[in-house]
Order: structure tokens, then C-alpha cells, then sequence
């Protein structure tokens, strides 16, 4: 009955790897019959329909309150039901069984569903629960994901109470480096914003190593995407190419929108890591890659030694991830109230003179909003269209220019941030002071606010700048109480869409 | 695989039935309603800064005075339980407010988070905690294993709560009264069995010569105060427990604090600060407002109380009806007591300091829906019991002297709703906390796990089934 290690789906797993060596090479909907859906089953718990109409919408949010309701009670009759549920094999989603809303809701649940060690959750060698993390292995901290990410609705914010306490001994609270939970919405438009970035950057350099070569001269240049300046590359006609004038962005020029110092390029590798580190629930591609300072020591197919093998299998984590990326985008509501609505506009003005719009890049255009998710053994790729696929209010072409126009407030771009906010050491080669320019929108529903969360307000959030940020902060800290006020109307306009729910 | 009913309809209702259209209006209206007012103040706050800090300044006198209805009272409670506290409002100590200590030094507590609602949203609104949020308390300030560890329970229903301890309270001292006076009349020493709706709580010795001895009472202090709030049942009263919370997790330290500050100086409680009006040295007095924490106990009062919306598919419905008889079987019932009468279901919030009226209202009807009823169907006794030394704290950490493994007896009502369980969170699931029962509850323990896999699963299902209606809302 115990979910999670049933060797059984390791044996179909195998069988599924056996057919597409001996058969045609690549799974698609042409092997169909010989994959059915194992236990995966979506539950009407949620959903991507969030209706306009308030009644409408009200009479899903309870529709699905009651199905998770009822679901639990067959978990209970049921040991694993729930578990099982999300289950899905990366085979049956190669072979077209599932669509976008069905992988949708298989994620969700996934997101909502309580780990324990039936499942996997920690390992043989850590305690049940450990608040600190030790080291990269992590907590465990959380039975859940919705455990951190709730304020402000689905997928939302945590608050500082829920701050992770990451990378320290397990014991020390000194130790640790804290880091809020961000909220997660846009997620999807935020990576296909970065890759398109990185692959801007990597064209310039291509161009340029090729111009280089071909006039056999060396050649320093500016280096943007989007508009967003990340300094001066130099190519040698050797094909050398110096870094070290780079700003904000690594030498493999690859923007890596996620974690709150910008080192994790993509929602996959964040999910699959969030689920190590906060719960032990360790992926099978993790534990084939092996790092024992991630997934512990005991090596085999169960390297944290708990008796629980494929802990979260490969499709589990494609359903995770795509559930991540259709979520819905952020939104700005002015204030109704006339006289608000004046400061509101004046403080959008002033977000762009006071310099605050320096970092926090009002807009990025999109030029793709297709999401793809490419295959890690073989497959072909998933492709979502975030236009069309996403959960509303979702990204939109503009009506005159076509452009996907994304109010992001971010450059994607790292800078420092002064010693205020340094943190006790520094990250996968970024220095302790530097993070990269978080998001602004749907500031309203995220509080509190900076990396460890210790701003309980906008405005003290504003006043902790320094670093690059010294001057506009400098700037906002000089204005009298009156004159403040517009540009805290506005960074409250900055929320999410309104929205029915139980939970 | 038993299914459960509603099949291809586009809107089932497995757990209960469609809300009829003028409730459904009704509940829209309300949760659109609430959302408007925030984002409302919301804007209000931006425009002029502290506006929220007035939504929480209620002066004592006001209330006395009549000044406000009880519906403003519970908004005043509701803007207090989840009003970010801020540097302005006097949030942590010696202007050192950031960044956040999870590990609390000693009794001065820590700080955890800036609002009520940070650690109180599992199940919904005025919900329960996470292990994330788990408290850390009564540590160094640095090792996580100086601290005891306590999981935020729920919330809503602390009104019959505390009534019904105020009730069992009030009947253990008549009976010390009453054996006081019959020893003192028959000039003999007198024994009495101390019992509370049903609920025995030992004997009371009272010598000849009047004397009292306590040393036969059980999971009740010896001033047979029933203390109902806190894991360890050592906080009389919402009032209490408001300040308490305060002043642990933020800095936050109420007037009344201070004044008894004043009288009887607590600085390792409290702080060393020169003056009795500023004890924790961070420039700002009357933190917390005698008024607001009356409003905070009368907006807790009046929460909704959990419910028990059993299973609707037919052949889960058995199963629940199984589990609800082996709940009593196998002796849960023992110290979960399903139910305790209710006498009296007016509330009287008195103030501290002032000779005001008590603010009255009544526990059945006022604030919101829906009501315990005069049975309460809590689930505890509200007695303490040993839960043996496997659940039992690093030390003991009470200045009541609870030993370490002793326990008040968790209310199940709402349990579906408030996972992690026990008291450090350490059970994911029901039957997990279950399992990790001892001391006292080790017989029952036992029987559950003698239990046949499907009568273990249905005592699974009867517990699922404490909970709390679903209420509609708009995220914040």
C-alpha cells in the first residue's frame, strides 16, 4: 500500500525505456497503445478555469473545496491515494495521454499534497523535521509547498516565519542564510523573458567572435538584451572572449531569473531543488546525477537511505514544473478613488525619476510566449503556449503592436546591493551583497519584503536599498512625508487579480 | 476503488450540498466585501502613513464609555490580527528589530514574524500553523536545540473554549469553598473528588486546621484555575494570550505589561529599560493599548467554531459511522471528550485596569457563523495528562512547573483543517500523531494499533471529518 515505493513503476519505467530502444527511437503518440495511465488521476481540486463572473467563480472554489473533501477521506480509507494520484510517468505524458489541464491539476496536487516518510519525505540520516538546514541536503522544513507559498492566493508568497533557513549547520540560527519565499505566479514569462535574454546575449558574442575572426581584430563591445545593459565583453580573432567586464550576469552569459541571488536558470531545476531541500522528496534525475552533498550518502537508487526509491518520479516533475509555468501573471489596479488615482499617477512618474525604474525595468517585450520544456531522456519537448494555455489573467499581445508587452519592474540583472543587505556568504560564485532585481509585480500580495523578509513595509523595503541602489534610495529617503506618499500608492497598485477561494 | 459520488456533474458536491443562491450571494457579498475594505486601507496606509497603526488603537476608557458596538470592536480585533507591527509600532527591542531571531532567548521571547496572520492561516482565515512556523521557544537566541518547539494551533472557537474553562474553573473552587467551610464547620478533615462536567480533575484534602492539600489534584493547578489556552494549558485567557503572543513574537508589549512592570519588575521578561513605560528600550510606550487587547479577546470570542462535516458518498458515510464508535471503543473518548455542556453562553470581556462594565455578548448567536451550540463538540477535556517521554520537551519550561511530558488535552474539533500535528508538529498525518501518543494515552494508543487495517482507516475518516466550513474569501 505504501505509495512512492513501488518497485512495479520502476519495472514499467524500464520497460517503457526498452521499447523506445528497440522500437522506433522516440515516444510519441504512435506508441501510445502500448502506455496507459498508471495511478496519476486528476481530482477536480483545482483547476486553470477561474471564471470572470463572481458567482461562477465562487461555485468552482467551493466545487473544488468539496472534492479535496472528499479526496481525503479516500486517502484515508486509501493509505497513498493522494500520493498516488500525482503520480505520473514521464512516459505516459511522452505518449499524448495527458493535456495541458489535466498536467495542470496532476501538478497542483502535487503542490498541495502532504509529503510524510511513507513517501520519502527526509532521509535515513536526518532528523523528522530541521528547521536549519545543514548543508546542501537541506531541511527537511515543510510537509508542503503550499506550507510557504500561500500569501495572496495560489502559488503565493511566504511569510517571514516561513523563511528558509538555508545551508547552515542544522543547529546554529547564525548559521544559516535566511531567504523569503517569493511568490511563484509569472514564473513561466519570467523564464521565457531570460531565455530569450541569454540567447540575445549569446548572438552579440557569436556575431562578434565571428566579425572578430574574419577582420582579425579584437573587438570590445557593449553587451544588452532587452534593452538591459550587462557592460563590455571583449573577442579575441582567436576566439577568446574576455568576461571580466561583464555586469550582473554570469560569463556563460545564461540569465538565471530564479532564487533570490539569480542562480537557477529555469522553474524545473527550482521545483526538483525546492522539493530536495525543503522536503527530501528527491527526483529521479537527481538521484541519477548523484551529488552525494545534495542527495546524501548512501548512493544506489536511494542515496538518502530512507527505503523509499523514485521518490519523485521524472513526469512528476514535468507536471510540477508546467503547473508552475501556466500560472496566472500579476496585475496593476490603480485606485479608484479620484484623488488617489492623481498620486498614483504621479508616484508611476515617480518610480521613473526618483531611478527606481533604473533596476526595476518597468517593462521587458516578449517576443515568444511559448513555453517550452525540453525532454531530459530523449523526448521531444513540451510546448505550452502562455497565451493561450495559462491560467487568466494570463500574457497578452498587445492590441496595437502585437508585442507582449510583460510590466515585470526587473532587469533580470544582478547588482549590489550594499552592505545593509549582505548576507553572511556568498552563493555559487555571486558575492554575498548581490541579488538579483526581484520582480516588483504583484508587490502588493508578497509581503514582507527583501531577501530574508525583514521589511514589513514597501517603504521600509526602500529604505534598506544601498549599493547601486544608494541613490534613488538616497533620493526617496530626501522627500518630505507628502511627497513620499505618491510612490507608495503606486507600488500598492502593483497586485494580483481578485479571486474567490476557500483555502 | 470507492468512488465517490457526483460522477460528470460540472458541479459536484461531494462533501455537502450547493450553498442555495441567497447564501452563495450572501457569502460573495461578504468576502468581495472585506476584500474591497483592505485594499481599501491598503491605499489609506499608503496616502498617509499610519492609518493602520490607528485601526489598532482602541483606549480602554473608549469602551468603557460605550463608545463602541460590538461589530466595531471585532473589526478593531481583526485589523490587530493582521496588522504588519513596524518599527513605528514599537516591533522588537533596543532599535534592534531585524533581522528576525527564530530561536527565543529565554522568556524575552524572539522575533518571529510581523503579524498574527503570518503564522495563522492553515484551513483559512484565523487558522493554524505550519512546521515552518513553528515557534521556537524559550531558548539561547542561536541552537535550535535549546528551544522547545510549538506547532501554531488554530484560532477559531476560543470563546466556548474559554467559557467552558471559566465554568469548570468556577465548579472546582465552589467544591474547594464548600469542603473549606465543612471542614471548618465539623472541625474533621475533608476529601473531596474534584469534578467538572464530568471531567475528574482528583481529590482535594482540606485539613481540619483549613489547610489545603493540593498534591492529590490532577491536570489542574493547584489554584484549580482551568487554564485552557496554550499547549501546555498554563494561559488562562484570551486577554492573555493575546499579550503573550505579542510580546514573544514581535516586541510588542502591552500597557498593562508595563504597569505591572512597574509594580512587579519581570526584566527577563520584559527588558531592562530605566523606565517602567519603555521596558524593552526601543523609544516607543503603550505598545499594545489596554482597549485592543479587550477587542483582540472579543473578536477571538467571536469566530466561527469548527464543524463536523462528515463524508457524503454513501459507503464513506458507513465507514465514518465505524470510526466514530471505535473513537469512543478504544478510549479516545477518554480525554477527548466528544462534547462539554455550555451553561451559560454570555460573554463578559472584563478590562484590567479599569472599573468599566464588562463588554457582554452572547457566544450562541453574535459574530460569526457558524456556532459551537451549548454542546460544545470539542474533543478535549480540557484536563492535562501525561503523554509519556517520547513527546515529553527537552526541559521542563514552565514557570507553573508542568513537567515536561505533561500536556493539556489537544481540542480535536477542526483537526482536518490544522495539520502538522501535536504539539511540535512532528505528525504529518492523524494516524502518524496517533502512533506518537504515550503515558497516559498509551492503552488507547495500543488499541489503535491493534486495530484491523480498516478500522484504523475508519478512525481515520471519523477524524477527517472535524473541520471547519468552507468560507469564501479573497487572498491578502
Amino acid at each position: 500500500m505504501t505509495a512512492g515505493n513501488t518497485r512495479g513503476s520502476r519495472g514499467a519505467w524500464t520497460l517503457a525505456l526498452g521499447l523506445t530502444l528497440g522500437g522506433c527511437g522516440d515516444l510519441d503518440g504512435a506508441n501510445a497503445g502500448f502506455i496507459s495511465r498508471d495511478t496519476a488521476q486528476p481530482l477536480g481540486t483545482l483547476s486553470r478555469a477561474r471564471p470572470a463572473d463572481d458567482r461562477e467563480q465562487a461555485l468552482t472554489a467551493l466545487a473544488e473545496d468539496a472534492w479535496r473533501r472528499e479526496h481525503r477521506f479516500l486517502d484515508a480509507v486509501d493509505p497513498g491515494y493522494l500520493f498516488r494520484s500525482t503520480r505520473v510517468r514521464q512516459v505516459e505524458i511522452d505518449a499524448g495521454l495527458w493535456n495541458a489541464e489535466e498536467l495542470y491539476q496532476l501538478g497542483g496536487q502535487l503542490f498541495s499534497l502532504h509529503f510524510s516518510a511513507a513517501v520519502g519525505m527526509g532521509g535515513g540520516d536526518q532528523p523528522a523535521i530541521r528547521r536549519f538546514h545543514e548543508g546542501r541536503r537541506g531541511g527537511p522544513d515543510a510537509t508542503r509547498c503550499v506550507s510557504c507559498h500561500w500569501r495572496g492566493g495560489l502559488v503565493g508568497a511566504g511569510d517571514a516565519a516561513d523563511n528558509a533557513m538555508l545551508r547552515g549547520d542544522g543547529n546554529r540560527e547564525s548559521s544559516t542564510i535566511p531567504r523569503n519565499p517569493p511568490a511563484l505566479i509569472g514564473a513561466g514569462v519570467v523564464q521565457r523573458l531570460a531565455e530569450e535574454m541569454s540567447i540575445e546575449l549569446r548572438t552579440l558574442q557569436n556575431e562578434a567572435l565571428a566579425f572578430s575572426a574574419q577582420a582579425d581584430y579584437a573587438l570590445r563591445l557593449p553587451i544588452t538584451a532587452k534593452g538591459v545593459d550587462f557592460g563590455f565583453i571583449t573577442v579575441h580573432p582567436d576566439g577568446e572572449v574576455e568576461h571580466h567586464e561583464l555586469q550582473g550576469v554570469d560569463s556563460d552569459l545564461i540569465i538565471k531569473p530564479f532564487g533570490w541571488k539569480g542562480t537557477i536558470p529555469n522553474i524545473r531545476d527550482a521545483a526538483e531543488d525546492a522539493l530536495l531541500i525543503h522536503h527530501g522528496m528527491q527526483s529521479e534525475t537527481l538521484v541519477i546525477v548523484g551529488d552525494e552533498s545534495r542527495v546524501g550518502p548512501f548512493g544506489g537508487d536511494d542515496p538518502d537511505g530512507d527505503g523509499v526509491v523514485e521518490e519523485i518520479l521524472e513526469g512528476q516533475v514535468t507536471a510540477l514544473t508546467l503547473f508552475l509555468a501556466m500560472q496566472e501573471l500579476p496585475q496593476e489596479q490603480p485606485p479608484e478613488d479620484s484623488h488617489l488615482l492623481t498620486l498614483w499617477a504621479r508616484g508611476r512618474r515617480d518610480f521613473e525619476t526618483l531611478g527606481c525604474a533604473d533596476c526595476h525595468t518597468p517593462s521587458l517585450v516578449l517576443d515568444d510566449p511559448a513555453y517550452i520544456l525540453p525532454h531530459r531522456y530523449g523526448g521531444s519537448a513540451l510546448r505550452v503556449d502562455l497565451s493561450t494555455e495559462g491560467v487568466e489573467p494570463r500574457v497578452q499581445p498587445d492590441a496595437e503592436t502585437g508585442e507582449y508587452t510583460i510590466r515585470l519592474y526587473s532587469d533580470l540583472k544582478r547588482h549590489d546591493m550594499g552592505e545593509a543587505l549582505t548576507e553572511r556568504r556568498g552563493e555559487a560564485g555571486v558575492e554575498a551583497a548581490t541579488f538579483i532585481t526581484p520582480p516588483l509585480w504583484g508587490l502588493a500580495r508578497s509581503r514582507p519584503y527583501l531577501h530574508d523578509g525583514r521589511a514589513a513595509t514597501i517603504e521600509e523595503a526602500i529604505l534598506l536599498h544601498g549599493g547601486e541602489a544608494a541613490r534613488a534610495r538616497d533620493r526617496f529617503a530626501s522627500l518630505s512625508e507628502v511627497d513620499r506618499a505618491p510612490l507608495r500608492i503606486f507600488l500598492t497598485s502593483l497586485t494580483r487579480a481578485r479571486r474567490l477561494v476557500t483555502q | 476503488m470507492l468512488l465517490a459520488v457526483g460522477g460528470e456533474d460540472p458541479v459536484p458536491w461531494p462533501g455537502t450540498q450547493a450553498p442555495d443562491d441567497a447564501e452563495l450571494n450572501e457569502q460573495i457579498e461578504d468576502a468581495l466585501g472585506l476584500n474591497e475594505l483592505e485594499r481599501a486601507e491598503e491605499y489609506l496606509e499608503a496616502w498617509e502613513k499610519g492609518e493602520d497603526a490607528e485601526h489598532i488603537f482602541v483606549q480602554q476608557e473608549w469602551i468603557d464609555d460605550g463608545f463602541w458596538d460590538l461589530d466595531r470592536l471585532f473589526q478593531f480585533g481583526d485589523a490587530l490580527f493582521g496588522h504588519e507591527f513596524r518599527a513605528d509600532d514599537g516591533y522588537g527591542h533596543e532599535g534592534k528589530p531585524v533581522p528576525m531571531q527564530r530561536v527565543h532567548e529565554g522568556r524575552r521571547g524572539g522575533l518571529d514574524t510581523f503579524s498574527c496572520a503570518g503564522c495563522h492561516f492553515v484551513g483559512g482565515a484565523d487558522g493554524a500553523g505550519t512546521i515552518a512556523q513553528n515557534a521556537l521557544l524559550l531558548g539561547d537566541g542561536e541552537h535550535l536545540d535549546s528551544a522547545v518547539v510549538r506547532n501554531p494551533p488554530a484560532v477559531i472557537g476560543l470563546g466556548p473554549v474559554q467559557a467552558l474553562a471559566t465554568e469548570m474553573t468556577t465548579d472546582l473552587q465552589l467544591l474547594r469553598d464548600g469542603a473549606v467551610m465543612a471542614a471548618d464547620e465539623s472541625g474533621q478533615a475533608q476529601t473531596v473528588q474534584m469534578l467538572s462536567k464530568g471531567v475528574e480533575f482528583g481529590r482535594l484534602t482540606v485539613s481540619a486546621e483549613g489547610q489545603l492539600d493540593t498534591s492529590e489534584l490532577e491536570g489542574v493547578d493547584a489554584d484549580l484555575v482551568v487554564k485552557p489556552f496554550g499547549w501546555k494549558g498554563n494561559i488562562p485567557n484570551l486577554r492573555r494570550a493575546v499579550e503573550d503572543a505579542a510580546r514573544v513574537h514581535f516586541g510588542i508589549q502591552s500597557h498593562v505589561l508595563a504597569l505591572e512592570h512597574q509594580a512587579n519588575p519581570d526584566p527577563e521578561a520584559l527588558g531592562r529599560g530605566p523606565d517602567w513605560f519603555d521596558p524593552d528600550e526601543d523609544g516607543r510606550a503603550r505598545e499594545l493599548e489596554e482597549g485592543i487587547l479587550t477587542a483582540a479577546a472579543v473578536y477571538l470570542a467571536m469566530l466561527e467554531s469548527p464543524q463536523i462535516i462528515p463524508p457524503h458518498d454513501p459507503g464513506l458515510r458507513d465507514r465514518w459511522a465505524n470510526g466514530s464508535a471505535l473513537f469512543d471503543e478504544i478510549g479516545c473518548n477518554d480525554c477527548h471528550r466528544r462534547e462539554l455542556p455550555m451553561l451559560n453562553a454570555i460573554w463578559r470581556e472584563y478590562s484590567d485596569t479599569t472599573e468599566g462594565p464588562p463588554v457582554e455578548f452572547n457566544l450562541l448567536s453574535d459574530g460569526e457563523h457558524p456556532k459551537s451550540g451549548n454542546r460544545v463538540q470539542l474533543f478535549s477535556d480540557l484536563k492535562r495528562h501525561d503523554m509519556g517521554p517520547e513527546l515529553a520537551d527537552p526541559f521542563e519550561v514552565s514557570q507553573d512547573s508542568i513537567p515536561a511530558g505533561v500536556f493539556l488535552t489537544r481540542p480535536l474539533w477542526g483537526l482536518a483543517e490544522s495539520p502538522p500535528y501535536l504539539h511540535d508538529g512532528r505528525a504529518a498525518t492523524i494516524p502518524e500523531a496517533i502512533a506518537a501518543h504515550g503515558g497516559e494515552a498509551e492503552a488507547s494508543r495500543d488499541a489503535f494499533t491493534a486495530l484491523s487495517i480498516d478500522d484504523r482507516a475508519d478512525l481515520h475518516v471519523f477524524l477527517l471529518s472535524l473541520s471547519r466550513v468552507p468560507r469564501l474569501r479573497v487572498p491578502q
